[in-house]
């Protein structure tokens, strides 16, 4: 009886380290690639373009810190009146983040300085297509939009 | 006779003395203010005809900046600098992931950039950490930009002129101990010297040492010849007199300094010590040692006889010569004297970095915009200095790009490409700097200029200006046009333009639609994607010739158009130049930025004369601008771009249109992302067809291209004036959202359509709209 156990449990224990081997050799079944969407970016980003936090999240892609740190000296040239400097380095900063507001927006103030009122109007326009609505940059570039407006005329 | 007769005939007969020495002193007088002037007007004015330095763009490097580890090493080779760990200006080093250099002093168009120490890590394509930096310069650098050119006179003369102050000790000990020991108490003329080199001489019996001052010497490189006569050689003595008298020791010595004539590099003439250490040792003058400065010294007294790079041993003999005489006349202890003779010629040559042929196409660009503000003749010699935008890597990428895409489209379609050549040319929309442009394959100095001149009709790259026509005259994307063939009258001649397949289409012929109303037209935005003629040609006849035109003038086009109807499939001819200025509108926005390769001017001194400021104008409306750019995009993913779509990341935007002329002869792609537009263009000089369309030549090497740069994610914000649906386009209704038979498009606030429908379930595997939906 106790053999007949003996052989049971063997034929038991050999059965398990087969299953055990064979899983370790079968691979898993690959996951099915999920199909492509390509409207899914479209629509994503339809729900990312109303929120400003994004937006942001693409400008940490090129170095935010930096670009905030550039958008720092930028108004520390144009409060100290130094118009040419700040324009240099603002170009400079279209040029990394050309989707940030802000850039366009201290182009425009330094040209509206400058008297350069159809450029600031310019600017400004550019930094509105750049803008999230509802956004306080927005109200900034609307104020410098009109501001040269009249300026031009 | 009497006495005064007498007198007189005596005093007739004397030799006029006095006369003739007066005449010989005026005319010596008239002849010493004439050399005198001579010597004044070349030292008051510019010493040297200097050729305008033209520069790439300098990269700014911060913490989160994006560049390949790969393509920062090229940028930092391209700029001159080495692989060393001497700590010297110019060298770099490389552990793992991390970069050690020492930059050169630059002066920026803005301001001087000192030398920095500077340790830097990239790692995922990206800067993460920059060690080394001064407070003051918040956390970013500048590299110094590659030269890619000049522009030069014929007589091809190099220098950099250094200061005085800038002169190394060492260099003037050299000079002295080997060509003038008596420079600083002679007064142009050195008798000792001139005793000193005849006896040596007659001790030789051979000529074997020159007796001219340092003051001689320059005097005959400046204005002299080199002829062997004595009336050169009396002009010579008394012009180094003069000089003595006008110029100060320093001035004379300066003035020696940068203008000898030290080596020949292919058509380049290297003068004066300061390019020479460049050019030999890949440093500044005042970074080289004892030994190498001996050498360039000893170089003088024969530049090809003594070139190191052909005759080391010659080269070396001499300068031990020089280093002997220096420690004979105490300039140089004897350590140091013992070490300097080891010391091997250390060289590292850094060839011209504008003879690079590559960037001869650009140079040709930035030339033709220089001569609109300065004359031929300032940028020749004035030593302008040009900061450009050229992208070098984007550059190199584009000539290799059309290289070996052209060899790559041989091997497919055989000898009808062995023939073909092309260009490309790319810029940054936002701002209209151009960043590369490739003038054909194998572009070198003299070839022509594809890219510039080229003008070739621009096929179906004209349709974009239709449609965004018809979409500021009202139309909506989902409106259908049919694509009915059609045939024209004009001036006794029947026009029929056919579709590139020869067929006409329908909604039901391109997708096996389930609607019942499948026999419907084709929707605007499509008909663009898939370039349909036959539709462009009844939509562009229903807005009429005139505003087609007009729409190509606000986007850009200054040349003339042609107002037939044939402008529709792009009979209007364009360089590529011109076609990347009006494809750049649409990438913009509707934003018009002028391109231009110049970013800024200064003159030899590094003060700034001109900067190119950044100018935009807005020509279209935001709301429009997004609608004709859906389209655009819609050609990359349903259309005929539809090739280049796995090419780049899902969440990357890209957008463009092919082109293809008549009988296959001009073979184009305009594209975009989100912050670059580049346009190829491929065909042959001859104007002979080529066996491929714009999808299959020019896209494929726009996405080689475009693919390698990461470019901002995600798309600028949706105009607040647009909303997007989901509709059933062949039976103009709203549907539930992700319907298979629906298409998500953006429309004009409250231009959506206002019925709804359901969706239909009915399952087709090859249903191209599920295919995107699931």
């Amino acid at each position: 009886m106790s053999k007949q156990l003996d052989g049971k449990r063997a034929l038991l224990v050999g059965l398990l380290i087969q299953i055990f081997l064979a899983s370790c050799v079968v691979q898993p079944p690959k996951k099915e690639e999920k199909p492509v969407d390509i409207y899914e970016s479209i629509r994503n980003d339809v729900i990312q373009y109303r929120h400003e936090p994004d937006q942001q999240r693409a400008i940490v892609q090129a170095g935010s810190d930096y670009i905030n740190n550039q958008i720092n000296q930028v108004r520390e040239l144009f409060f100290q009146k130094d118009y040419e400097q700040a324009s240099q380095l603002a170009e400079r900063l279209v040029r990394q983040a050309p989707n940030n507001p802000d850039a366009y927006y201290w182009l425009a103030r330094i040209r509206l300085e400058v008297a350069d009122y159809d450029q600031a109007s310019q600017m400004a326009l550019k930094g509105l297509s750049v803008s999230q609505k509802g956004s306080n940059v927005r109200k900034e570039l609307q104020r410098v939009q009109q501001q040269a407006m009249i300026g031009a005329n | 006779m009497p006495r005064n007769k007498k007198y007189a005939s005596k005093k007739n007969k004397r030799f006029p003395w006095f006369k003739l020495l007066f005449t010989l002193v005026v005319i010596l007088g008239v002849f010493l203010v004439y050399l005198d002037a001579r010597i004044m007007h070349r030292f008051n004015g510019a010493k040297w005809k200097l050729p305008a330095s033209v520069y790439a763009r300098s990269l700014e490097v911060y913490e989160g900046k994006s560049i390949a580890f790969t393509d920062f090493i090229q940028e930092i080779k391209g700029a001159g600098f080495r692989l060393s760990s001497s700590g010297e200006y110019g060298t770099y080093r490389v552990a793992g992931n991390t970069i050690s250099l020492v930059t050169r002093p630059f002066m920026f168009w803005d301001k001087k950039q000192p030398s920095l120490d500077i340790e830097m890590t990239i790692a995922d394509h990206r800067v993460m950490r920059i060690k080394g930096l001064p407070r003051e310069m918040r956390g970013s650098f500048r590299l110094e930009p590659i030269k890619i050119g000049s522009i030069h006179p014929q007589q091809h003369e190099e220098r950099i002129v250094v200061s005085y102050s800038e002169i190394p000790e060492t260099l003037i000990e050299a000079l002295l101990a080997t060509e003038d020991r008596d420079f600083f108490r002679h007064h142009g003329l050195s008798f000792k010297g001139i005793a000193r080199a005849a006896l040596s001489n007659l001790r030789h019996g051979e000529i074997t040492q020159g007796a001219s001052t340092i003051t001689q010497q320059l005097v005959k490189n400046l204005f002299l010849t080199n002829d062997r006569t004595i009336q050169r050689k009396i002009e010579e003595v008394i012009m180094a007199f003069l000089l003595e008298f006008r110029a100060s020791k320093e001035e004379i010595l300066q003035t020696y300094v940068n203008e000898v004539f030290v080596a020949q590099d292919g058509s380049r003439a290297i003068h004066g010590f300061a390019l020479a250490s460049e050019f030999f040792f890949s440093k500044p003058l005042s970074q080289l040692t004892d030994a190498q400065l001996a050498l360039l010294v000893g170089m003088m007294k024969g530049p090809s006889y003594y070139n190191p790079l052909r005759h080391p041993q010659r080269a070396t003999e001499r300068r031990n010569l020089v280093l002997t005489l220096m420690n004979q006349q105490g300039y140089l202890s004897n350590p140091d004297y013992y070490h300097a003779q080891r010391e091997s010629l250390g060289l590292m040559v850094r060839p011209d970095p504008g003879s690079n042929k590559s960037y001869a196409a650009y140079v040709q660009l930035v030339r033709e915009q220089l001569l609109r503000d300065y004359s031929q003749s300032d940028l020749q010699t004035q030593g302008l200095n040009i900061f450009t935008n050229l992208e070098p890597s984007v550059q190199a990428r584009a000539q290799r790009v059309l290289n070996q895409g052209l060899k790559k489209l041989e091997r497919r379609f055989g000898k009808a490409l062995e023939e073909a050549n092309g260009a490309i040319i790319v810029a940054n929309h936002n701002t209209g700097d151009v960043e590369a442009l490739v003038g054909g394959k194998d572009f070198r100095p003299g070839s022509f200029n594809r890219a510039l001149y080229a003008k070739r009709p621009i096929g179906s790259l004209a349709k974009p200006a239709v449609y965004l026509t018809a979409i500021e005259k009202g139309y909506r994307l989902n409106d259908l046009i049919s694509d009915a063939p059609i045939s024209l009258e004009m001036h006794d001649q029947v026009w029929e333009p056919k579709n590139f397949d020869r067929k006409s289409h329908h909604l039901s012929n391109i997708f096996p639609y389930p609607s019942q109303n499948s026999q419907v037209d084709i929707p605007l935005y499509l008909a663009m994607a898939k370039s349909y003629n036959l539709a462009t040609v009844r939509l562009g006849l229903d807005l009429g010739v005139g505003p087609v035109v007009k729409t190509f003038q606000k986007l850009g086009v200054t040349s003339e158009i042609p107002e037939v109807p044939s402008l529709f499939l792009g009979s209007l001819e364009l360089t590529p130049i011109d076609t990347l200025q009006f494809f750049s509108t649409f990438a913009a926005n509707g934003f018009y930025a002028p391109l231009k390769a110049i970013r800024e001017v200064t003159d030899s001194n590094g003060r700034a004369l001109k900067r190119y400021k950044i100018k935009l104008e807005k020509r279209f409306d935001l709301v429009n601008m997004h609608l004709i750019n859906y389209a655009l995009q819609a050609v990359m993913h349903e259309g005929t771009g539809r090739s280049a779509e796995k090419s780049f990341p899902r969440n990357m935007m890209i957008a463009g249109k092919t082109g293809t002329t008549n009988d296959l002869r001009d073979n184009w792609f305009a594209g975009f992302t989100t912050d670059r537009t580049a346009v190829v263009w491929l065909g042959r000089d001859d104007n002979k067809p080529l066996p491929m369309s714009g999808a299959l030549g020019a896209l494929p090497l726009w996405t080689d291209l475009m693919s390698a740069y990461p470019s901002v994610m995600g798309r600028p914000p949706v105009p607040d004036d647009i909303d997007y649906y989901w509709v059933d386009v062949a039976q103009d209704e709203l549907t539930e959202d992700g319907c298979p038979n629906a298409v998500f498009i953006p429309f004009k606030t409250d231009t959506q359509p206002q019925k709804h429908s359901a969706c239909y379930i009915q399952k087709q595997s090859d249903f191209w709209f599920k295919r995107w939906f699931q």
